[in-house]
């Protein structure tokens, strides 16, 4: 399956905006790259909208009555009289229980006059599993459902307003807001793994929650038991792409302190970072991490070997990094 | 042509070891070829694995006995492994080419070793590439050599044409046995290099090796560049013979010459005072050191010391330090004097210091537990983390996050690219600090009552994002446009005013938040 | 009882007290009618589909899970209903029938803008008939019920991947049956904003 035919796929998935934050922006690259995708994207969003003209269908009142009935439950109150069915073996079926409720009715007719009074009852829950929801979902609520109550003075931006059916009385609105949102769990949980990697990966914001994050990545993630490889490739990222210096400081030292799995993980973009970071400080944290993955007795790949080999001879480079990169290359044997 | 041992002229050395147990099995088989090869041409050998020879002789043709060695876990395993090392022969009479192909990848467990001994014409070039050799020896060629191998013994004899050695993990020793008259290039990084010589050769000498030394019993004069050594043996203008290791020894002799008059060049410079009188960069003359590792719990009095590599561990120094390495870590533990140290790359690591302190480093992390009379702390790159500091402070990076946890004195921060925390000292109701980031946060954290005169600058792209934030009220907010950027500016008195307070961060924020307590910081035992 | 949960409506109906049965069925009936009619093409099955799928909810309220979503059994209950229709070989015959839903017309809009209306309601319904029910049940769930892939798999009994695969399939029938200019430009955009 090619590139373009598993991005295709996902483009449904795009509409619905169910696609995970990494592949929506996968699929939104490839589509401002990719002119025959750009096509394809812009007659299925056409064709989803063009869906929206079918209209919803007004629901016949008689199948409520009848549905009440079926379980004994009192009619609704409806202004016009419509016939009860169209098919004659169920208007049979409708006399026959009219003639049971006639009969029957009498009999209960005193107990069923007075409201239901609801008795408390044991009620039955046989399992409860938590709803997941996704930290930054889309949702559609019916206005009965959400609490009047607003708390916290929240942002609120980009609103709209909808009316899909002018003919009933209901109208919509769409809104982003800003919630505070506090997430708890083990750290070797999926969400909290994920959270914490768009954090990192989220260059475009350099406030102190990346700075921050990065900080509190490296005491958690370099306890033993703890070690991630999500969280790895994260820091891999961070250190191959960011443009702060201090951050891809960091990332390199944090994976060097996560331990030799970590390393393995990201072992080609500690050799990049080793081989071309400008900082001296990120290729001594490179470098100390090879170090520590050759000390716990990975086998260096040939690339690997070879960029060691290029620093320790390389008169240009920090003599420290140099001695270091001759101490790991040390190791390598058959 | 691909020859397979089983179908050339084979005798077939079998060794057998017992089925019932699982001990392993090995198979040695031996091939010998005779080709031409012209007295003009060319010979390269490619053999990953196992021990190469190669002796000039005067008769013409090539020479090659080949002994492969197969060990497995069983019969099926040394089978596999025979049919899948392969000598493989190229060529003509003008290059002749040897190659050992291995399967890298094999479904059964076996490992297998080629030893090649090669008789060629003595006039030949040679080439040889390896990877895990355990001898490659080369005697008696007039031809140019070049030698590629990642570890191993490399033993030159008698090689008297233009050389080219290269090699990461073991040994190099090339003796003439006459007068060099080509050029030799020796590189290597974790290898000891002994080149011998007749003892009236006339060479240019060039070493260089970063911790290892580099010693000769020729005369020779020579001047250090940094780690670079230039010496002429005898008479000028002879070829150029250049030993690079990075961890290794590197030893010029003389055929004939009793060891023991070996010289250690680097002790000499330090002996002759070549340090201190040389006008070079503080750089160079460390490089001229030897490289020495230190490590002592106690030192009475003051401590002076200087390397070119290695690291320095003291647990207590009873009077002033004076520690430059030109790459290692410093660790000192307490220093009850004044301490300057310094490294060109590496990490420092200081405890207690009673007197000022000159701390840099050429790249690598900076940490002091504490700074009793306050002083110069810098790294050109990587995080500086002070504990505690009591006197006018200035730090600096050259890219990382600078902390300082209970600032007692003036403070001058500043980093290229990294956030700066600053604590200051509860008991101070006002002090001066700085703290400039080109490319971060800033944070500062005062008590309640604390005193200053705040003007603290963001200079961003994103307006929206950054910004200046103060748990103290009193201050005033202004932006303005600076370019394609936005500068906001906060001035104003805390409680009243007192000492200044600049802040400057560009696309960050400027966080002013008051904190209660005192701060408490567990560190780890001292060394 | 506008107040309550699905969850608690249905302990209700599942301790014996029917009830909650006008505020669940008008909390659902729209979408399940909709679903069914849009699926069979056929107002009068359309009808029994709905009517019988709130009888048989309510009658076996007992087979309700707390865990489940109500609307997903609800839909899982009608597509089966649906499917059993279609199954039988003398209502194959009337998958044909084409039904136009006459709308009253809204007071603001043109005569024009109705007609248009009208037109492509006509064009969408033949477009959908044009799919394969396996794909027509999932891009009514997904397009017009906004369900999960997840929930789709779980009330059509397959895969995400089977739901994903028919979705898709039925979309790119869909743009070719409806004839979208795939550089719609100017209208692309505003439909977008």
């Amino acid at each position: 399956m090619s590139e373009c035919d598993v991005m295709r796929e996902g483009m449904p998935l795009l509409l619905t905006e169910s696609l995970d934050p990494v592949r929506r922006e996968l699929t939104h690259s490839h589509i401002e790259r990719c002119p025959a995708c750009g096509d394809e994207w812009n007659g299925l969003r056409e064709t989803w909208r063009l869906m929206g003209e079918l209209p919803k269908v007004e629901v016949p009142a008689s199948i409520k009555e009848r549905v009440l009935e079926a379980v004994g439950q009192p009619r609704p109150q409806v202004a016009t009289v419509v016939p009860l069915f169209r098919r004659v073996v169920l208007r049979r079926l409708a006399e026959a229980a009219a003639l049971v409720v006639l009969v029957g009715g009498s009999y209960y007719a005193g107990h069923r006059t007075r409201p239901v009074e609801l008795q408390p009852t044991q009620a039955t829950i046989n399992s409860v599993a938590p709803a997941r929801y996704s930290i930054a979902e889309s949702r559609v609520f019916p206005a009965d459902l959400v609490s009047p109550t607003i708390e916290g003075r929240p942002d609120i931006e980009n609103v709209s307003f909808i009316d899909t059916n002018p003919n009933d009385d209901a109208i919509g609105l769409s809104f982003d807001i800003t919630s505070h949102v506090t997430v708890t769990g083990r750290p070797t949980d999926k969400s909290m793994v994920r959270l914490l990697r768009y954090m990192l990966e989220n260059h475009e914001t350099m406030s102190p929650s990346r700075s921050k994050a990065i900080d509190w990545v490296r005491a958690t993630y370099s306890r033993p038991g703890n070690a991630d490889p999500e969280i790895a490739e994260a820091l891999g990222n961070v250190l191959r792409n960011d443009a702060h210096q201090n951050v891809r400081i960091k990332a390199a030292d944090t994976l060097k302190h996560m331990g030799a799995s970590a390393a393995s993980d990201t072992r080609e973009i500690l050799v990049e970072a080793l081989k071309n970071d400008p900082n001296p400080a990120v290729r001594i944290k490179a470098v100390e991490a090879l170090a520590n993955l050759a000390r716990s007795g990975v086998q260096l790949d040939s690339a690997t070997i070879d960029t060691l080999r290029q620093k320790a001879v390389q008169n240009s480079e920090n003599v420290y990094v140099r001695v270091k990169a001759a101490e790991v290359l040390s190791s390598v044997h058959q | 042509m691909r020859v397979r041992l089983s179908s050339a002229c084979v005798a077939l050395g079998l060794l057998l070891a017992s089925t019932a147990s699982a001990r392993p099995m090995a198979a040695t088989d031996r091939l010998s070829e005779t080709l031409s090869l012209g007295i003009g041409g060319s010979f390269w050998i490619d053999n990953p694995i196992g021990s190469i020879e190669i002796v000039g002789t005067d008769s013409p043709g090539l020479n090659v006995t080949a002994v492969r060695t197969v060990t497995g876990e069983d019969q099926a395993a040394v089978n596999e492994g025979r049919e899948q090392t392969v000598i493989n022969f190229q060529g003509d009479q003008n290059v002749r080419f040897i190659q050992t192909v291995v399967a890298q990848t094999h479904a059964r467990n076996w490992n297998s070793t080629v030893a090649y001994t090669i008789r060629v014409p003595r006039t030949v070039h040679v080439r040889v590439a390896s990877r895990f050799a355990d001898r490659i020896r080369i005697a008696n060629i007039a031809g140019n050599v070049t030698v590629k191998s990642l570890t191993g013994l490399i033993t030159l004899d008698g090689v008297s044409g233009a050389s080219i050695i290269d090699i990461t993990n073991g040994k190099v020793v090339f003796h003439y046995t006459q007068k060099p008259s080509s050029h030799a290039q020796i590189q290597a990084v974790n290898a000891d290099i002994d080149v011998s010589v007749p003892p009236d050769s006339n060479l240019n000498w060039i070493a260089d090796t970063l911790r290892g030394d580099v010693l000769t019993n020729l005369p020779v004069r020579a001047e250090f560049q940094g780690s670079l050594f230039h010496g002429t043996v005898n008479a000028p203008g002879g070829p150029n013979i250049t030993t690079q290791t990075a961890v290794g020894n590197v030893r010029l002799l003389g055929n004939g010459l009793p060891i023991t008059n070996l010289k250690s060049l680097r002790q000499v410079a330090e002996s002759q005072n070549v340090v201190a009188q040389q006008k070079m960069l503080v750089a160079r003359s460390l490089m001229l050191r030897p490289a020495r590792r230190v490590q002592l719990p106690i030192v009475s009095g003051g401590f002076d010391f200087a390397t070119s590599v290695g690291d320095v561990s003291v647990g207590e120094i009873r009077g002033p330090a004076r520690i430059q390495t030109a790459a290692g870590e410093i660790e000192l533990g307490m220093v009850y004097g004044d301490c300057n140290v310094g490294s060109l790359g590496g990490p420092l690591d200081l405890g207690d210091i009673m007197g000022t302190l000159t701390a840099s480093t050429g790249a690598g992390d900076v940490q002091v537990r504490s700074a009793a009379l306050g002083g110069h702390i810098s790294t050109a790159g990587g995080m500086i983390r002070v504990l505690y500091t009591a006197g006018p402070t200035t730090l600096e990076s050259g890219g990382g996050d600078i902390v300082v946890r209970q600032a007692a004195g003036p403070i001058n921060a500043t980093t290229q690219s990294g956030d700066i925390t600053i604590t200051a000292d509860p008991n101070q109701n006002t002090q001066k600090i700085v703290a400039r980031t080109e490319q971060g946060n800033v944070f500062i954290n005062l008590h309640p009552r604390f005193g200053a005169d705040i003007d603290a600058t963001v200079v961003t792209a994103n307006p929206d994002l950054n910004s200046i934030r103060s748990d103290f009220s009193g201050l005033q907010i202004r932006r303005e446009s600076d370019g394609n950027k936005t500068r906001i500016r906060a001035t104003g008195k805390l409680n009243g005013g007192g000492e200044r307070i600049d802040l400057y961060a560009e696309d960050g924020d400027i966080h002013i938040t008051t904190i209660s307590g005192s701060p408490v910081t567990i560190v780890p035992p001292l060394p | 009882m506008k107040h309550l949960s699905d969850q608690e409506l249905m302990a209700i109906v599942q301790a014996g007290e029917f009830s909650p049965a006008s505020e669940i069925y008008d909390r659902y009936s729209s979408r399940i009618y909709n679903f069914a009619y849009r699926f069979l093409k056929n107002s009068e099955a359309a009808e029994d589909a709905t009517q019988e799928v709130f009888v048989k909810m309510l009658r076996h309220a007992n087979q309700f899970h707390g865990d489940a979503k109500l609307s997903t059994w609800l839909f899982s209950i009608t597509a089966n209903w649906c499917r059993d229709y279609l199954r039988k070989a003398d209502n194959k015959a009337k998958e044909a029938e084409d039904v136009l839903v006459t709308l009253p017309a809204p007071a603001e809009h043109s005569p024009e803008r109705n007609l248009e209306r009208r037109e492509n309601e006509r064009r969408i319904q033949k477009a959908l008939g044009a799919l394969t029910p396996e794909q027509r049940e999932a891009i009514l769930l997904s397009r017009y019920q906004g369900l999960s892939y997840a929930e789709i798999a779980q009330i059509s009994g397959c895969s995400e991947g089977a739901v994903k695969t028919r979705v898709f399939r039925a979309m790119e029938t869909l743009k070719k049956a409806l004839a979208v200019d795939a550089g719609g430009g100017d209208r692309c955009l505003n439909a977008m904003s």
